[in-house]
């Protein structure tokens, strides 16, 4: 009967502890375990690597021309003319638009690689089900996920930028780069939150919808390229080239050139309404993820 | 000691799925067997217990909390899922490491406590490699490892010898045995009726989202005896046999079986039938072979019990 174990029950002693961040242990091990995996960690990080790489020595090669006109000088009328427009096209807030623009497959390609898998699979094999009976909460679970594709795609989007920037910080002369233009440094950390924010956040909640990593990314991969296919159709349709913000890569790149001051003609909308929609859209994401983590009971 | 677990009208359903209806019981300290078929509500009532999920109605306290979303009560339960649900790039020791830094402990502690667990439950080989390539017992161990390696009191572990080898049967249900004898409450289900009854005495059997019995293996057998009980045999003169046995006042039905070599009685008093069975098979010279009581094991008394 039941008194058998009665006399040497132990009842729990001793302090609770509660921590802050405690995400931080399923973020650190959902790091770790993508880590494990080196082929794809250099097949998607090879491109904005190389990318980066180019971009900054552009801008290496465009400090070490200035300072050499600066020494020497040039008589040459039509020289200087030409060394004016390679300046305008090597000012390093370009060459970081450029390389976003060039990156941004790949930097969804990582974050999709990264975070595909992280909620569809936990539902699969019910592993939500270890995390959930300690003191994790729903929100936690969330956070933890996010961090570690942010983790990733901050590697791919801010990577490449922060690379440039430092390269132009110590190729500029008496750090010129870094006390005139602190404000390229801000927008590149700014334009990657964005950037890794919402598509981390889109790839999430097409995660928690799906019970397949491969699902998920054919989904994500579909809605992005389905917004920029549709946003284009219309736009040749009705003529209107402000159909394209129907585009997430669209309304990325629309904020990308607002936040760095440069400015492409094909995109002529406020760029407001592409801190809307992507504000939008990350809300939209964030509240399916919530609803589908709650859902996690339903298929515990 | 007050109840481990309380359950009071507490119901679970998914959608117009019914989970658990309308289950009241007790449960006491010590270890507790959960029995029931494949859908009898054991993973979702265990769910609850853990604070997995939610009841949809009624009230649940377990260690004199409330389970669902409760931090407090988290830290003082281990619970070891039917799900193979394990990161199979990481290695064992690193996983529950992992485990136990959500559970709060510092990066030290949580690799000290990992190793004492895993060892406590007979894992010390393979630890270099990944849980992937692990095989079904080793990963139970694992999941095991990570349940009690926080010195939980209540251990609520859901199917746990399902796929075990039988020496891993034996350690396992051995494990279980010394957590008891530790102090540990431990709630395990199993719809192997024989495995639960190797490792307790005190059972919870539930069917269809229902409380049908609980108790001790004995006040179920008791319980059995309420209601008619099978005898086969397997005999010479199965029909002589069959015009005496129907004229007794403790037997309901005789059927003659496998082309009529064998009779199955139906009896409301087992004891007293296998008395008066003696005397007149002798009369009779019935020839007996065999006899078997299909009833003798829990097997049996839960299909009674379901009726």
């Amino acid at each position: 009967m039941a008194e058998t174990h009665t006399e040497i029950y132990r009842p729990f002693e001793g302090r609770l502890r509660s921590r802050a961040l405690r995400f931080l242990p399923l973020c650190l091990a959902g790091i770790r375990v993508a880590a494990r995996r080196k082929l794809p960690l250099i097949l998607l990080f090879t491109p904005p690597a190389i990318t980066g790489i180019v971009s900054s020595f552009i801008v290496y090669a465009k400090f070490s021309l200035e300072q050499e006109v600066g020494t020497r000088g040039v008589t040459d009328a039509g020289l200087r003319i030409a060394i004016a427009m390679a300046r305008q096209m090597t000012q390093v807030h370009n060459q970081i638009v450029g390389s976003q623009r060039a990156i941004q497959t790949f930097a969804l390609l990582v974050i999709a690689w990264f975070g595909a898998g992280l909620i569809a699979e936990d539902r699969k094999q019910g592993a939500h089900l270890l995390y959930f009976s300690r003191p994790l909460t729903r929100l936690d679970y969330f956070l933890g996920h996010f961090c570690t594709v942010a983790f990733y795609g901050l590697c791919a989007v801010l990577g490449p930028g922060l690379l440039i920037c430092t390269v132009a910080t110590f190729s500029s002369p008496d750090y010129s780069f870094l006390k005139e233009e602190w404000d390229v440094i801000a927008a590149t950390f700014g334009f990657a939150l964005v950037c890794v924010g919402v598509l981390a956040a889109l790839v999430l909640a097409v995660s928690s919808l799906v019970n397949r990593k491969s699902f998920a990314l054919a989904g994500v991969f579909g809605l992005v390229v389905a917004s920029q296919a549709v946003g284009g159709v219309m736009s040749e349709l009705e003529a209107d080239e402000d159909f394209l913000m129907i585009g997430i890569w669209s309304n990325l790149f629309r904020l990308a050139d607002w936040m760095f001051g440069a400015r492409r003609p094909i995109f002529h909308w406020d760029p407001r309404w592409s801190v809307v929609i992507l504000s939008s859209l990350f809300v939209l994401c964030v509240g399916v993820c919530a609803w589908r983590i709650r859902r996690l009971e339903v298929v515990a | 000691m007050s109840a481990v677990v309380e359950a009071e009208q507490v119901g679970r359903w998914y959608g117009q799925v019914v989970g658990l209806n309308e289950l009241t019981l007790v449960i006491g300290p010590g270890v507790t067997g959960l029995v029931g078929p494949n859908g009898a509500g054991k993973s979702t009532f265990l769910k609850l217990v853990a604070g997995e999920i939610r009841p949809s109605r009624g009230r649940l306290e377990v260690l004199g909390l409330r389970p669902f979303a409760n931090r407090a009560f988290f830290r003082r339960i281990g619970f070891c899922p039917q799900q193979d649900a394990l990161y199979d790039d990481l290695r064992a020791p690193a996983l529950v490491e992992f485990l136990l830094r959500l559970s709060g402990y510092r990066r030290a502690e949580a690799r000290r406590r990992a190793a004492a667990a895993l060892e406590r439950v007979g894992l010390t080989q393979g630890l270099g490699r990944k849980v992937g390539t692990y095989s079904k017992g080793m990963r139970q161990r694992v999941k095991l490892a990570q349940a009690i390696a926080h010195e939980p009191e209540l251990l609520i572990v859901d199917e746990p010898l399902s796929g075990l080898d039988p020496i891993g049967r034996a350690e396992m249900t051995e494990l279980f045995r010394g957590l008891g004898e530790a102090g540990v409450h431990v709630l395990i289900s199993s719809h192997v009726l024989h495995e639960v009854e190797n490792l307790t005495d005190r059972i919870v059997l539930l069917h269809r989202g229902r409380l049908l019995a609980q108790g001790t293996v004995g006040d179920v057998r008791r319980l059995l005896n309420r209601h008619p009980r099978r005898v086969v045999i397997t005999l010479r003169e199965p029909r002589r046999l069959a015009n005496r046995l129907i004229g007794l006042e403790d037997v309901s039905s005789v059927r003659l079986d496998g082309d009529g070599a064998r009779l199955s009685v139906e009896t409301s008093d087992i004891e007293s039938f296998f008395r008066r069975l003696t005397a007149v098979a002798g009369e009779e010279r019935a020839g007996i072979r065999s006899l078997e009581s299909t009833d003798a094991s829990l097997e049996a008394v839960f299909d009674y019990l379901v009726g």
